[in-house]
């Protein structure tokens, strides 16, 4: 829900809370107002009622004049007790218009040339229920049009005085610290919107910084790692043409070379890692993935055949994309590689493909992987020493680079893996 | 044959000088741009391998003054950048090879040997060990006058066998040689076992003497 609509939504409840409150208070208050009303003008009327009577006594007169003033009836009291006048509400059924309708009374107590009468005069009131439908539908029109507004302001809001709020929201969904781009934003005038802009530009180029900083470390170390490695290298390789070796002696120079081997592969493994989150590999060109599995399969069958694995291709229709050739090369081989890695013996590998997935599938070793960490740098599934636990890694960093999505899953005994382009 | 180190870091040099000397290449050493410019100017050498990354300045310009003076000294460049941009530009500037740091002693001889049969103007590209003719332009094997049938992996192991005969060479360097650049063909040495298995039981057949010597722990020797 948007802030806008629920602040809205807000207003408008309260509103109609106030006004569905206004509805008894509008009527009780006109109600007696037209009573008050009704009463003054009922004593003002029996005083010129009075004043006409004066002059007459006879009460064949009187009555025809009642007859003649229909809302009067004026009758011979029958106790001469001097009553004080008396106002109160009839409901009458009209049976002209077929409906009740309300009526004031004022009862009187006169006395016309010392005989005393009983005087009653009637004035129609407003029709409550007339009262209240009238009152409803200003307060439902009222309510409408403060809706519509209300909208309508919502909107010119949410276009004009929200506009920065979400190009800020854009800008920050598109930020990639990978690109090493630091975010601009526009001037706001809001003083708000100017404050969490600046709070963003503030985090976001620090994290730029510690990124940059942490990426140059990883190059540097590697680089510099190159040439003590490179010494260790060569003398390891001149040890071994040192003359005699005792056996003892052959195994720990041998030792020595895989070790290095190794701290040598990490290296270069790490370096190119640091190459890809650099985007140093720009180069680009139109690639066949069925060109670039044939090659890697014919590159990777005596591995397989060595293991007794049965590497197989179903290929309907060939994929086309537009990569760096070296890195699209990297990651199919490290999926090819794993599936030979880690099968078991006389097991098998299918790549499957259709429009615009490729499959990896092979028998496995090793129970399910783990989804949440195979893609993790230096984790390892097995405690191979020979496996650097980079492959997958680098096959995300490179699938991240062309926006392809890699999938895992266990079915069957076998790992499949997913690489949609 | 001579060949120029130009290479900063002593001990690297030093380690393969000893290494070259005994496959009786005369070497010299130069550790920066200027004493590498001096000594390219007043003599020639089959082979230079140059580094880079100099303290004085950058490799290249060695490799540039070469070109401009129309030497046709053999290069191969050695870098611990290891970057594209690096290699293309070594390679456009006409050097014959790139080899990035570290590197197997072994992997380096066979380089140099490869750039000093592609620099031999007398066409003679036969490489003749005993019994054995290698072919590197036809890439095929002879012994005793006939063809031994091996595969590319199989060829590219005698040639590197080859190339450092009487070395000992660790199975990692073949491994990587075997390889190329990627580093996640090999899980194991399995494959390595098999392709040695085969190729010596290609050339015994064929009549050759088993040259190919397991060194424990270690690797492999070309024994002739």
């Amino acid at each position: 829900m948007k802030l806008l609509n629920k602040s809205i939504g807000l207003y408008i409840l309260y509103a109609s809370v106030l006004l569905l409150i206004a509805i008894p208070i509008l009527y009780f208050a006109i109600e007696r107002r037209v009573v008050n009303e009704v009463d003054e003008s009922l004593i003002e009327q029996k005083h010129k009622f009075i004043g006409k009577l004066e002059n007459t006594n006879e009460a064949g007169l009187l009555q025809w004049l009642q007859n003649i003033e229909p809302d009067v009836t004026i009758m011979p009291a029958t106790d001469a007790n001097n009553k004080p006048d008396k106002f109160y509400t009839i409901i009458v059924f009209d049976k002209i218009i077929n409906e009740k309708s309300p009526y004031r009374i004022l009862e009187s107590n006169i006395t016309l040339k010392g005989k005393s009468y009983n005087i009653q005069l009637k004035s129609s009131l407003i029709d409550s229920e007339d009262l209240i439908e009238s009152i409803v539908k200003t307060v439902c029109i009222l309510l409408l049009l403060m809706i519509a507004g209300l909208a309508l302001i919502n909107q010119v809001l949410s276009k004009k005085i929200w506009k920065p709020f979400y190009s800020t929201i854009t800008k920050l969904n598109e930020f990639k610290i990978e690109k090493n781009e630091a975010l601009q934003f526009e001037k706001t005038g809001i003083t708000e919107f100017t404050d969490l802009n600046n709070a963003i530009v503030t985090l976001t180029n620090r994290n730029l910084e510690t990124y940059q900083s942490q990426k140059e470390f990883t190059e540097n170390a590697s680089h510099e790692m190159q040439t003590p490695l490179a010494v260790l290298q060569g003398k390891v390789d001149l040890l071994m043409q040192t003359n005699p070796l005792s056996k003892e002696q052959s195994e720990l120079i041998g030792d020595l070379a895989d070790v290095n081997q190794r701290m040598s592969r990490l290296n270069k493994t790490l370096l190119l890692l640091t190459k890809i989150e650099n985007n140093q590999f720009s180069e680009t060109e139109n690639i066949s993935i069925k060109e670039v599995l044939k090659k890697l399969i014919v590159q990777y069958s005596f591995q397989a055949e060595q293991k007794g694995i049965d590497l197989q291709q179903n290929f309907t229709t060939d994929i086309e994309i537009t990569g760096n050739k070296m890195l699209i090369e990297i990651m199919l081989g490290n999926f090819l590689s794993n599936a030979i890695k880690h099968n078991k013996t006389n097991g098998s590998v299918i790549i499957n493909g259709d429009n615009n997935s490729i499959y990896f599938i092979n028998t496995a070793n090793t129970a399910a992987l783990d989804k949440e960490k195979i893609f993790q740098r230096f984790h390892k599934q097995t405690a191979d020493n020979n496996s650097l636990g980079l492959g997958l890694q680098i096959a995300k960093k490179i699938a991240g680079l062309y926006d392809y999505t890699i999938d895992y899953e266990f079915k069957n005994e076998q790992h499949f893996f997913t690489l949609t382009f | 044959m001579k060949i120029l180190i130009i290479e900063d870091e002593k001990e690297l040099s030093k380690s393969m000088v000893a290494y070259l000397k005994a496959e009786s290449y005369q070497c010299e050493v130069a550790g920066d741009v200027k004493t590498a410019m001096d000594k390219t100017e007043s003599f020639d050498y089959d082979c230079i391998l140059l580094d880079i990354s100099l303290p004085d300045g950058n490799g290249l310009s060695v490799l540039k003054e070469l070109k401009a003076n129309k030497k046709t000294d053999g290069v191969i460049i050695i870098s611990a950048k290891n970057s594209i941009d690096d290699r293309i530009a070594g390679l456009n500037l006409g050097a014959d090879d790139y080899l990035p740091k570290p590197f197997h002693f072994s992997e380096l001889t066979a380089r140099i040997a490869a750039v000093i049969r592609r620099r031999r103007f007398d066409g003679n590209k036969i490489l003749v060990l005993h019994e054995i003719s290698i072919d590197t332009l036809a890439k095929t094997v002879q012994v005793n006058n006939n063809s031994v049938d091996v595969t590319r992996k199989e060829y590219d192991l005698l040639l590197y066998l080859a190339a450092n005969k009487n070395r000992v060479i660790s199975k990692n360097a073949i491994a990587e040689h075997l390889s190329g650049d990627d580093a996640n063909a090999f899980d194991s040495f399995d494959f390595i076992y098999a392709h040695v298995k085969n190729l010596k039981k290609k050339m015994t057949q064929a009549g050759c003497t088993d040259y190919i010597k397991s060194i424990y722990g270690m690797g492999y020797k070309f024994d002739i």
